[in-house]
């Protein structure tokens, strides 16, 4: 893979993430855009450049939101884990394809987020004028919504990226990817 | 050879990840990532500003308040008018006082900053074009015309992040106003409470008892003529009233209340939702107050 063509695309799918963000949303979900894009590099690319290209997808996400660091490196590259497993398995061009691994790589994201969430609340128990008042929690049902939300829009975001394909030089999946 | 030390650097990332996120202290985890936000501005702030141009065209903002709008400009030009006495007092109380000269208009405490974006995740913050080179610092609070905006969570040379007032992780002590003849009248018997984030665009008060606020535990007003002002109703305004913040942020608006119903878990307290007067995430710019007085 290019990592050149790479660190272009990443970089244009975070800006897009964050301006596009706070206007699409629907009732508090937004579209992942970077999600899609993890999909996209580890449906296309070599097993190895996939996973750490994912990896640095989330990194990236990571870094431009308030979340605990960690969450969406961590999510994403389980997301490659899976979707370069099942590479072989699966016609990548077809557009179900692309919604089906949108919506289980927005599933696992949503667990991470709400397995934290769960463990380390965004706003902890506190008191207040004598009241011990709850935990305040991300909202599962909002993260499911903006996984389904996320799986929609794969087969549109996908159509055009497969015409770049060429552009990443996605090399077949025997050479071994080396930085030397 | 090399395929096997692919590997290994790959779950080694996973797990430092993995550590990072669910061991890691939130506030040591936060100094390991750098703020690189400013990079995104090129394509992110013009994307928003077409997004925001397209999305007023679609879906105007609604407004929220159901009065007249004949009702609604006669407040307006009444809060005007009375802006414009209190601001007259304060500068002739300034120039009388040397003490007082400190005080005058919050904004000649701030700095405008640009809106970068929004947050890439399911929390509430925004991304600010200005750095730790500016005098951005944490935990400095962020204004708009119309209120309170959030708190600087984390600033470097790269850029700042804003959590806004509607994040879960924020939470700050208010006390309730309603406009009478364009005064701001505290309402009587409610106490300052802290009014937390709640994720979904609104923050949240739930340590008020229904009593407390004019109801009974159906939710029937206890007053029937509310000449006192004891009962809370929607429209009315959450102000900042908070001594753990600067004294420059007193009176700052957080929102109108939107819904009053009870706590599921707790039938005899109030869930008391306050929702700002804008789309908070869709700011094209803010000030962030430098200086505390």
């Amino acid at each position: 893979m290019r990592w050149l063509t790479f660190a272009i695309f990443a970089y244009l799918t975070v800006a897009l993430q964050i301006g596009l963000g706070p206007f699409v949303g629907y009732h508090g979900a937004t579209p992942n855009l970077v999600l899609l894009a993890a999909v996209f590099i580890a449906l296309y690319a070599p097993r190895d450049a996939a996973l750490l290209g994912c990896f640095v997808l989330g990194a990236l996400q990571d870094m431009v939101t308030i979340q605990q660091p960690g969450l969406y490196a961590l999510s994403y590259g389980l997301v490659a884990l899976f979707v370069t497993g099942t590479q072989q398995m699966v016609y990548r061009d077809h557009p179900l394809t692309h919604f089906s691994l949108a919506l289980v790589g927005g599933l696992v994201t949503e667990f991470i987020l709400v397995l934290h969430g769960y463990i380390h609340p965004p706003a902890a128990r506190m008191g207040d004028v004598h009241i011990v008042l709850p935990a305040i929690r991300l909202s599962a049902t909002t993260l499911l919504i903006g996984a389904l939300y996320t799986a929609i829009l794969a087969p549109i975001a996908f159509a055009p990226l497969q015409r770049t394909k060429p552009w990443f030089g996605f090399q077949p999946g025997r050479r071994k990817m080396r930085f030397w | 050879m090399s395929y096997l030390k692919i590997q290994h650097v790959f779950f080694g990332l996973m797990a430092f990840s993995a550590i990072l996120a669910f061991v890691v202290p939130a506030r040591y985890a936060s100094r390991v990532v750098p703020q690189m936000s400013m990079l995104y501005a090129p394509v992110s702030r013009p994307v928003a500003g077409v997004a925001g141009w397209v999305s007023n065209r679609v879906a105007p903002p609604g407004m929220g308040d159901r009065r007249a709008a004949a009702d609604i400009r006669q407040e307006n030009q009444q809060l005007r008018s009375e802006v414009a006495r209190l601001r007259m007092q304060i500068i002739e109380l300034a120039r009388r006082d040397s003490e007082l000269a400190k005080l005058g208009d919050i904004k000649s405490l701030c700095k405008l900053v640009k809106v970068i974006g929004g947050d890439s995740g399911p929390r509430q913050s925004i991304l600010l074009a200005g750095s730790s080179l500016q005098g951005l610092k944490p935990d400095m609070y962020v204004l708009h015309p119309g209120g309170l905006v959030g708190q600087i969570q984390r600033v470097s040379a790269g850029g700042a992040q804003v959590r806004l007032v509607t994040d879960p992780g924020f939470h700050i002590r208010i006390r309730f106003f309603r406009f009478q003849n364009g005064v701001p009248q505290p309402l009587p018997g409610i106490p300052m409470v802290v009014a937390q984030g709640d994720g979904k665009g609104s923050l949240v008060i739930r340590a008020l008892s229904l009593e407390q606020i004019g109801y009974d535990p159906n939710g029937k007003p206890l007053h029937k003529k509310d000449a006192d002002n004891a009962t809370l109703v929607d429209g009315d305004y959450a102000l900042v009233n908070d001594t753990d913040s600067p004294a420059a942020l007193t009176g700052v608006a957080l929102g109108r209340v939107s819904r009053i119903s009870y706590r599921t878990d707790a039938r005899l307290f109030a869930d008391i939702r306050i929702h700002p007067t804008t789309n908070l995430e869709a700011l094209p710019e803010v000030m962030v107050l430098m200086k505390e007085q």
